[in-house]
């Protein structure tokens, strides 16, 4: 089976990759979009002081 | 005092056990003290390990 | 001569970086003028197999954002490093870890499960975790590994120019530009579009006698605008940071939390904030500073707020 890879996704802001796999009629047999990316902010502002959180989670975007 | 107060905290927090860090004040005059403290804390080290072999960031204390 | 070829990306970033080059504004046409992009996926769309199709050395300059917390970060490093005649560390993740780098505190698994069974906003009711492989009925999917550590860009290659800020200011980042264009680049390893002096050398802020009974969280006290913040209290990184970002924080009265990383001469900034912090501590009874110091919140957290993985304890093995 034929892929196409869009890797990456480009012109918007974080990480992210297209996997369109044809079929031999050469239509769209299936497409997967997957996000190759984590840093984990959910976890490292445990034990952060809250006024410093705001300045730390503006950095999950910058765009 | 101070720094070593302030320094104390933060290495907890980076994962270094507080048995690893010791502060003592002993003159040049007691050769036998310092023996001891040293003699003391060399046999803490051997029974806690190397430091970098266990990843003390994991509550399970796995490889991480 | 041709015209320059100039490539941007990120790694484990926010693309705060990525808008910063943009915030030159107009000047952004006579980058345009002088240079040709050749990759810079927040703005145009190349894709990592041009990349590869370039010839080695193709690249001018690239300016390399983000810290490199997984696999593919590590492999686009390294070809982005084969491809480039300059690779620039642009940015405080990059240099240093940054915010990201925060996650050296915590354990590679605690995040995963942290991020993907735990979170409110999850719904993962079959605790489905990203894998490197993962077998599809048209063939297979791939997915960066998730390391234990977040590394620095000079952990994992050879880095040119080191370019500090969270991110850096777009009039440093113009003159970084102007120098690249013209050709007229400091000794490699250099520190670029910052100063060579502390951010308390540049603050206009009054400073007279540094001594501290109790620090104070941001809440807890209303400050003196012209007067020094780590002399009222709050836990301020200015006398061990590079100075460079013009007093963004500190001029708006929140202390600095050393995004430009340490000043020359400095290895461990954390470690060399401990020495300048508790020296201002105004006691000599160890209960009393004992009081004093466990008013500091999250210290670790704090002095190392943008630099745990560049750091001498945590560096990445």
């Amino acid at each position: 089976m034929k892929k196409i890879s869009i890797d990456p996704i480009t012109r918007l802001e974080g990480h992210g990759k297209i996997e369109i796999f044809l079929n031999d009629a050469g239509g769209v047999e299936n497409c997967y979009f997957q996000i190759p990316e984590l840093r984990g902010f959910e976890k490292f502002c445990e034990g952060r002081a809250a006024e410093d959180v705001p300045q730390i989670v503006s950095r999950i975007c910058g765009v | 005092m101070r720094r070593f107060t302030l320094m104390k905290k933060v290495l907890e927090q980076l994962g270094v056990e507080k048995e690893r860090v010791r502060l003592e004040w002993i003159s040049a005059a007691e050769g036998t003290v310092f023996a001891a403290v040293i003699k003391d804390f060399v046999e803490k080290l051997r029974q806690l390990g190397p430091f970098a072999q266990k990843d003390t960031r994991c509550a399970a204390g796995g490889e991480g | 001569m041709g015209k320059l070829k100039l490539a941007s990306y990120w790694a484990a970033a926010c693309g705060g970086c990525d808008v910063a080059i943009l915030d030159i504004h107009e000047k952004i046409l006579d980058v345009a003028a002088a240079a040709d992009i050749v990759f810079w996926p927040i703005a145009v769309d190349f894709k990592y197999k041009d990349v590869e199709g370039y010839e080695d050395g193709y690249i001018d300059v690239c300016l390399f954002h983000g810290a490199i917390r997984n696999s593919e970060n590590e492999h686009i490093a390294k070809l982005l490093r084969q491809k480039s005649k300059v690779l620039v560390a642009f940015g405080s993740c990059a240099i240093m870890g940054g915010i990201p780098g925060l996650a050296n505190f915590k354990c590679r698994d605690d995040i995963l499960k942290r991020a993907y069974f735990e979170s409110q906003s999850t719904q993962n009711p079959d605790r489905v975790l990203p894998q490197t492989h993962y077998k599809v009925p048209e063939g297979e999917l791939e997915l960066p590994a998730f390391y234990k550590d977040v590394k620095t860009l000079a952990d994992v290659v050879d880095v040119d120019y080191f370019m500090p800020g969270c991110p850096p200011t777009p009039a440093q980042i113009w003159a970084v530009i102007g120098a690249i264009v013209s050709g007229n680049l400091p000794p490699k390893g250099s520190v670029v579009g910052a100063s060579h002096k502390t951010l308390c050398d540049e603050c206009p802020r009054e400073r007279t006698d540094k001594k501290i009974k109790k620090f104070y969280r941001p809440h807890e006290i209303i400050t003196d605008s012209s007067r020094c913040l780590l002399e009222q209290g709050l836990v301020c990184m200015g006398p061990v940071t590079r100075a460079g970002c013009g007093g963004q924080c500190t001029s708006t009265g929140f202390p600095c939390r050393g995004c430009y990383g340490p000043v020359d001469g400095v290895v461990d900034q954390g470690a060399k904030f401990i020495s300048a912090l508790a020296s201002v501590v105004d006691s000599e009874n160890p209960e009393e500073i004992d009081k004093i110091i466990s008013e500091i919140v999250d210290p670790a957290g704090t002095f190392y707020r943008f630099g745990l993985p560049g750091s001498l304890l945590r560096r990445a093995k």
